[in-house]
């Protein structure tokens, strides 16, 4: 039936062959056209698999107010200059910050000093300081309290550090205090730098560093808006005077190293690709004809990457730059049907191997259609361009090709091959040295590690990576910090529930590590709470007491009669709940950080130290209540990791279900399927052998390499086991060493991919393309040899 | 009051943290002494305090030793009338006092206002007078021995809290022998050292802590 459909279609196109060629000649150039006008996309969200706890922390990474900012950091490189020159070079660059991809620029806190606004922080003590921590200061309350409390702040102005504590004994000559302080503190360390304020600028301890904090309204999945941003800072710095150096940490940075190291990469790996196709295809045939196999993948690409864009919208550069192995694989078909044209001299050859032509494209095809069944996006528009580009190759190779092909009188004899050509060495000999392979590899790939990190879908520059990590030096940057967000509709709600979960989370981890905003600015109905207790509290006889205490006791500590008038004078300030610390520029840079709106919810930030002890038990607290998420690298890695374990393991199954299938259709042998599968199993575990070898880890990228392996290995035990079964001589042996050869080109050209990920995806192409390939050579033939001709 | 905090906690400290000159006739003075005092390497002096602060009833006076060993050693030992002792060593500040009987160790980096301090300190003993320059009009009010007082400017944030900082020099002009500094709330503080050494070898219980 095949057959027969296969002429009619065939002597249809041989009918209309100029207008056909005419029409796809048209739609070809057309399509090469069109690549320049593609968008294209480097979001690495694309590649991550579709699951809750990714899509949130994802979602909250590109919502939140680390998204949107960029730092500059100005340091002195010259001795003879002082941090005052630094600061008037920082505001000089600041004043000339002016763009519309700049919404804000922060140079560090303005106006009242910090000093300052902490006590006026203090102020609000009522609302502040819980009826626990109260009662516990009533313990002081005594003639024995307010002496050790006078003696110990005598003690302390006589300090070097006295002059700076003076303001805050006198409003707090108990201590009462001190934990709003030391929540303050902690707080404010919660980010992990160490920065300090002089002269209203951020500088490092050192004092030779200041930074700008950047806002934009650029995000960092605009590729273009990102390199305008960029290019417009460097150019800036460049203009700073000789003795100030400035470089820039910002996610920007790193979406537009990426797409140009992908570019570059796409440009390197095609150029290598075509070079080296053109050079087999012209040594290996001797015939100029044979570029036409190039021209007809090519042709197909260009197609193929014009509809998956059309589909999508935009095509991530990550599936661009596997542009180079799909033209490897879609050549196969060029080449299968030029050998059987030369061999046989005839271009009705064709016709014979359109059939496993088919087969093998369907293999291959089915492969990337289990891809459709990814939560990952990615995979997506690489199943739509594999699959565009393998249908269009196939149709061309089948029905326009032979049109080019020269009739031979005579077949070609160099191109014909058989089993017997095969036999270097026995067939048990043979398949012993594959089995001693294969343990050896087994052996090496129990070593073999996965790696989840999203930080490898990053190639950014290591100059990019090197001045963050000066950065995080120079700033004493500490690890990141993972966050615990809390995210309820009403900002009260969201403070409530946030002193809720504060509440179980300590009872977890402690809370010496675990930072959150409640504990400085806790819920509006918790401050009423403190209100009424504090009031309740001093009103009356306490403070009358303490008062008499301190005026009988001061002067034996040389303490004057109105030293510590500020803390009566403030004892009730601050009580008003609709009033609030809101005109505090410390207080409203925390509280930027701690919480934010988002599409009417608001998110309470908690930091906490991205460790398993914390993050195992705050991840099941997030899963038992309700919008309560973690957003951590490791937690993230953890979850990518079981996400795509997950989807390997049901995409693997249905192609492998799929390629049983097909194979089983064509071969129609319970036997030869299971001798045509040890291509596959080769494959696999020469890709697994080598990463651990190299020492590797293998990544999910890998992990999709591999099942394209799969649906490539096949075709070649497939192909081997169909011309030994219905002896054709239809050159099969040296098509599918000229195919497996072109397809690892395409492959091996991604070993020189500068991208981690576009590198890992070659290696496991060659290793896997390379294994299979030889034992189709080697060890199905000796097996098709002793199990099922002989024996026939 | 940050500001405040910093500039008095260095002149508590013995040091003064903010020169600024716009007078171009005392402009070369303090190169000069820049210049010499970038040359001390270790420093060994007795101090006396006197605080006379609103919240005391009495000025109070204190007796001790401030050590200095560039680039990263300072200390402030007082005997009189409390027994304190505060050492700094690199990013390391470490405390003791008669009270406690018990050593407090913290972070620099982690105590900024204390960095500040501290780098401020460091700047002043190197020397480089000129990055101080911004926020102070400078006189001289003497050369022999040399009186530089020292006002803040309207800009300053110093402004409000100083009213001005006098310091004067020794004969060699090598290190300050007293400073006194007159606050805008009427507090006031001076500091005179005696027994200056300079470049002398440092003993080693003076980093110690009891």
């Amino acid at each position: 039936m095949f057959d027969r459909y296969f002429s009619i279609v065939s002597g249809f196109v041989s009918l209309h062959k100029r207008a056909i060629i005419t029409a796809i000649v048209t739609l070809v150039i057309l399509a090469c056209s069109g690549v320049v006008f593609i968008k294209y996309d480097n979001n690495i969200e694309l590649m991550l698999p579709r699951d809750k706890d990714i899509a949130l922390s994802m979602r909250f990474l590109r919502q939140s107010h680390f998204s949107d900012k960029a730092i500059v950091s100005l340091g002195l490189n010259s001795e003879a200059h002082t941090t005052s020159d630094l600061i008037l070079a920082a505001d000089k660059f600041c004043a000339e910050l002016k763009s519309p991809l700049i919404t804000k620029v922060t140079l560090g806190i303005s106006g009242d000093n910090p000093q300052e606004q902490i006590i006026d922080f203090l102020k609000f003590a009522p609302q502040l300081i819980t009826p626990v921590e109260l009662i516990k200061s009533d313990n002081q309350l005594n003639a024995q309290g307010v002496n050790a409390a006078l003696k110990s702040n005598y003690h302390k102005l006589l300090t070097p550090g006295g002059t700076f504590m003076m303001p805050f004994i006198r409003l707090d000559p108990l201590g009462i205090k001190t934990g709003i302080l030391r929540n303050l503190s902690k707080i404010s360390n919660a980010l992990g730098y160490n920065i300090i304020v002089e002269d209203g600028h951020f500088l490092s301890p050192d004092k030779r560093h200041t930074l700008l904090i950047i806002n934009t309204n650029i995000p960092l999945t605009d590729g273009f808006g990102a390199r305008k941003l960029v290019n417009f800072l460097q150019e800036k710095i460049k203009s700073l005077p000789v003795f100030v150096s400035g470089y820039i940490i910002a996610g920007h940075m790193h979406a537009v190293s990426n797409e140009d190291i992908i570019k570059k990469d796409i440009q390197r790996t095609v150029t290598i690709a075509i070079i080296a196709f053109l050079i087999v295809f012209l040594a290996t045939f001797k015939d100029l004809r044979a570029l036409i196999f190039l021209i007809i993948p090519l042709g197909a690409v260009a197609i193929a990457m014009n509809f998956s864009a059309f589909v999508f919208g935009k095509l991530s550069y990550f599936i661009v730059g596997l542009g180079a192995v799909i033209i490897g694989v879609a050549d196969d078909y060029g080449i299968h049907a030029y050998v059987a044209v030369h061999t046989k001299g005839r271009r009705d050859a064709v016709g014979e191997i359109a059939k496993p032509l088919v087969i093998a494209a369907l293999t291959t095809i089915s492969v990337f259609a289990t891809f459709f069944f990814s939560s990952v996006k990615g995979y997506h528009q690489l199943a739509l361009f594999a699959i565009t580009s393998i249908i269009l190759c196939l149709l061309f190779v089948l029905l326009i090709f032979p049109h080019f092909l020269k009739e031979h009188q005579k077949p070609d004899k160099r191109l014909d091959s058989n089993i017997k050509v095969q036999r270097l060495i026995s067939d048990k000999a043979c398949i012993w040295l594959w089995v001693l392979a294969m343990v050896i590899l087994i052996g090496f790939s129990l070593k073999t590690k996965f790696n989840s990190d999203i930080s490898q879908f990053d190639g950014s520059k290591k100059e990019i990576i090197s001045v963050e990590e000066e950065f995080k030096e120079t700033y004493g940057r500490q690890e990141q910090p993972a966050i615990l967000v809390v995210s309820v509709k009403g900002k009260e709600n969201a403070l409530e529930r946030n002193e809720e979960i504060y509440l179980k989370a300590v009872s977890l981890v402690g809370e010496k590590e675990y930072s959150t905003f409640t504990s400085l600015w806790p819920s509006l109905k918790r401050r009423k709470a403190n209100v009424l207790f504090w009031e309740k509290f001093w009103r009356g006889e306490r403070q009358d007491k303490l008062e008499l205490l301190l005026s009988r006791y001061s002067a034996r500590y040389n303490f004057s009669s109105e030293a510590f008038a500020p803390f009566f004078a403030n004892l009730y300030t601050g009580m008003k709940i609709e009033e609030g610390p809101d005109n505090l520029e410390l207080f409203q840079n925390i509280k930027e950080r701690f919480i934010q709106e988002d599409e009417g919810s608001w998110q309470v930030f908690s930091f906490f130290p991205d460790k398993d002890e914390f993050i195992n038990p705050l991840i099941k607290l997030s899963k038992d209540n309700p919008g309560v998420f973690i957003v951590s690298r490791k937690a993230f890695s953890k979850a990518v990791s079981n996400s795509i374990t997950r989807e390997i393991l049901s995409l693997s199954f249905i192609a492998g279900i799929l390629v049983l299938i097909l194979t089983v259709a064509l071969l129609k042998d319970i036997k030869l399927t299971l001798i045509s599968l040890l291509s596959v199993a080769s494959a696999i575990i020469a890709i697994l052998g080598t990463f651990a070898i190299f020492r590797i880890p293998i990544n999910a990228a890998a992990v999709i390499a591999s099942m394209m392996v799969v649906g490539l290995c096949i075709d070649y035990g497939v192909f081997m086991l169909y011309s030994f079964r219905h002896k054709l001589n239809t050159g099969t042996v040296k098509a599918i060493w000229v195919s497996a050869l072109t397809t690892l080109i395409g492959a091996f050209s991604l070993l020189f991919a500068k991208h981690p990920i576009l590198f890992s995806i070659g290696l496991t192409l060659v290793a896997g393309l390379f294994s299979g390939y030889i034992s189709s050579q080697t060890v199905i033939p000796a097996l098709y040899r002793i199990f099922v001709k002989e024996k026939g | 009051m940050f500001k405040k905090f910093i500039f008095i906690s260095i002149l508590c400290l013995g040091f003064s943290p903010s020169l600024g000159c716009s007078d171009t006739e005392v402009t070369p003075l303090l190169k000069r002494l820049e210049e010499k005092i970038s040359g001390v390497k270790t420093l060994e002096t007795g101090f006396i305090q006197e605080k006379k602060l609103a919240v005391f009833n009495r000025a109070v006076v204190l007796e001790g030793k401030v050590f200095i060993q560039e680039p990263d050693f300072f200390a402030w030992h007082t005997d009189k009338p409390v027994h304190y002792i505060m050492v700094i060593k690199g990013d390391i500040i470490k405390q003791w006092d008669e009270d406690t009987r018990q050593v407090q160790s913290l972070s620099l980096s982690r105590n900024p206002a204390l960095l500040v301090a501290v780098n401020q300190m460091k700047v002043w003993f190197s020397g480089k007078y000129s990055s101080l320059l911004k926020d102070y009009e400078a006189k001289a009010i003497s050369s022999k021995p040399i009186i530089l007082e020292f006002t803040p400017k309207v800009s300053a944030e110093a402004f409000n809290i100083i009213n001005k900082v006098r310091m004067t020099f020794q004969e060699d002009e090598r290190y300050i022998a007293r400073i006194d500094i007159e606050e805008k709330n009427q507090d006031s503080t001076s500091l005179v050292f005696i027994n200056t050494k300079i470049n002398s070898s440092i003993n080693h219980s003076a980093w110690e802590l009891r």
